[in-house]
């Protein structure tokens, strides 16, 4: 039984498609930028007379959006 | 009719609204706990959209955070924006299993899943018991938000206690006659409403004082203190609060079963996508008055509003939680700020209805039934869950009156406790070639992770003088991180986990794959 249930699970382990390996990158990569945010940490007026800090995070949210909606799309099933 | 009238008059009738939503839901309630508490399992894509979104903000997000961003600046919006992408993202990843599984194997309640995967009736018991306990957590925070919103909004002539208690109990009502289909009706509604109204609120209220627009906004809190407009929390606590606000939040009991309620993965996949969009865009009009909040608290403006009014707001309400009511009240007319005050209720309520009736659901499933009184018929069920529903409420509303601090902060409680379940969870819905946790480590984890949680959070440890104390949010993070070493080590020196449940769990969702 062990062995059946090894062998049957591995057979279907890891990433099967390129485009959950690459959406897997992408979110992490978002939250690494959003940990970044301490690197532009700065209050000087941007667009809008929003902080630079601000502006950053916001351009974030845009592409954390548009990662979730192509993950929909593309992987998600 | 004098402006309070006018305003609790509209409060009123968006109450009797829901309990009408809730009669209606009631009638088509087949008096069996599946239908009670997962709609048969039949929800479509808006029902379960909105249900999942006006859930996942409650008191919080409507009142909470415009609080937190008149202190702490767009730091908020950074943490927040992360932890709700997370949420929609984690919810779509465990949500769609939790799906399957749940269809598959007739589940209803979180406790169904861990206790058969891990083929432990402990598991069910200890699940039961920590979710229902930190629930309460939730219960409390919604339970002062809408005694801050309808006594703010009948300018003080319904006392918050007063305010409080009948808010709850409306929200009771509707989920008693019409169980948890009345909660997902009213979810709707609610989802609708206070997202209308958060944006509205935040238009008016900021063009109201800074006409043009958003550049005069960010220059007058640059003027006043521009550390607001940087990132000021340490990046251990933008972590906490990722985690356990994204991860946490979505394991507990009022969600998972929202999971649960879906039609097919369909409908899981885009709602998660609309989650994420609601939720995150949600928290930028309560950005704008939350910053206004904090200039017009800081320099005041003649025969408008005086400087400081944030520090009178905490004396009465017992933390900053009334900014958002109150400026609606003070700055907009009578007849939309009612409008908008029912928004708010609607963001406590779509949040306290869910917990009320999913804590219900597990203390009478996973307790009463199985432990209590095993042959209940499914009218007595649904008896006892009602009771239980009723007696939830009224422990929420006497620890609200007790005034316990900052949402923001109680919240992470209750999130904190949920997220001590995420190994569990992972191992169960994620049947890989080795499992890492096996039943006596997952209960060890829990327990271990729960008890860390509590004693670390300086609302509880500190009141019990534990020497070492952290916000609830990084509380719960450390909570974690001792939860999974305990689960691991001790799964490696006891027994391994069963093969055949490892295997059935995963043929379900391989088929459902393919």
């Amino acid at each position: 039984m062990t062995r059946r249930v090894i062998d049957e699970i591995d057979s279907h382990l890891g990433f099967r498609r390129p485009i959950d390996l690459a959406l897997t990158a992408a979110f992490v990569g978002f939250y690494a930028l959003i940990f970044a945010v301490y690197a532009v940490n700065s209050a000087e007026p941007t667009v809008c007379g929003l902080s630079v800090t601000y502006f950053y995070s916001l351009v974030l949210w845009i592409v954390g959006l548009a990662i979730v909606v192509a993950a929909a799309k593309m992987a998600w099933r | 009719m004098e402006v309070w009238a006018i305003t609790t008059a509209i409060i009123i009738v968006y109450c009797l609204l829901c309990i009408g939503i809730g009669y209606v839901a009631g009638r088509s309630f087949k008096k069996n706990l599946e239908d009670f508490f997962v709609l048969s399992r039949k929800a479509g894509l808006i029902v379960v959209f909105l249900a999942i979104a006006s859930t996942y903000h409650s008191a919080f997000a409507f009142l909470t955070s415009v609080a937190v961003y008149a202190s702490a600046g767009i730091s908020f919006w950074i943490a927040a924006m992360a932890w709700v992408i997370l949420a929609g993202v984690w919810g779509y990843l465990y949500g769609k299993r939790v799906f399957l599984l749940g269809k598959a194997k007739g589940f209803i309640t979180p406790a169904d899943l861990l206790a058969d995967y891990y083929q432990s009736e402990s598991i069910r018991l200890i699940t039961a018991l920590v979710q229902a306990l930190f629930v309460i957590a939730y219960i409390v925070v919604q339970a002062i938000g809408l005694g801050i919103i309808l006594a703010v909004g009948s300018g003080g002539h319904i006392p918050y206690q007063t305010a409080s208690l009948v808010l709850i109990l409306i929200a009771a009502i509707y989920v008693i006659i019409g169980g948890l289909r009345a909660a997902y009706w009213t979810d709707v509604l609610q989802g609708v409403w206070m997202y209308i109204g958060v944006w509205i609120a935040g238009l008016l209220i900021t063009f109201k004082f800074f006409p043009q627009g958003i550049p005069q906004l960010m220059d007058a809190v640059r003027e006043v203190n521009p550390k607001m407009l940087v990132m000021t929390w340490k990046p251990e606590m933008l972590l906490s609060f990722i985690v356990v606000y994204g991860a946490g939040l979505m394991l507990l009991p009022h969600l998972w079963i929202k999971y649960y309620a879906a039609r097919d993965t369909w409908t899981i996949k885009w709602s998660s996508v609309g989650t994420v969009a609601y939720l995150s865009s949600y928290y930028i009009p309560t950005a704008f008055v939350g910053l206004a909040a904090a200039v017009l608290n800081a320099k005041g403006v003649p025969g408008v509003i005086e400087p400081g009014f944030i520090s009178e707001l905490i004396k009465a309400f017992g933390s900053r939680d009334a900014v958002m009511a109150y400026m609606i009240y003070s700055f907009t007319h009578p007849i939309l700020a009612g409008f908008l005050l029912a928004g708010a209720a609607a963001a406590a309520m779509s949040t306290l209805d869910s917990f009320l009736g999913s804590t219900s659901l597990i203390l009478t499933r996973d307790v009463y039934q199985k432990y209590i009184k095993p042959n209940a018929g499914e009218r007595e069920l649904v008896l006892v869950s009602r009771i239980l529903l009723i007696t939830w409420a009224l422990i929420g509303w006497y620890l609200a009156v007790l005034k316990p601090g900052l949402i923001f902060d109680i919240t992470a409680i209750a999130c904190a406790g949920g997220l001590q379940f995420l190994p569990a969870v992972v191992q169960a819905i994620y049947p890989t070639k080795r499992a890492w946790i096996n039943r006596q480590g997952a209960l060890s984890g829990i327990i271990v992770g729960s008890i860390i949680t509590v004693l670390l959070a300086k609302q509880i440890g500190g009141k019990l003088g534990f020497p070492l104390i952290f916000h609830p949010a990084m509380a719960g993070t450390i909570g974690l991180v001792f939860n999974i070493a305990v689960a691991i080590i001790v799964s490696l020196i006891t027994s391994p986990p069963p093969e055949e449940k490892r295997l059935e769990y995963y043929r379900i969702l391989r088929e459902a794959a393919e």
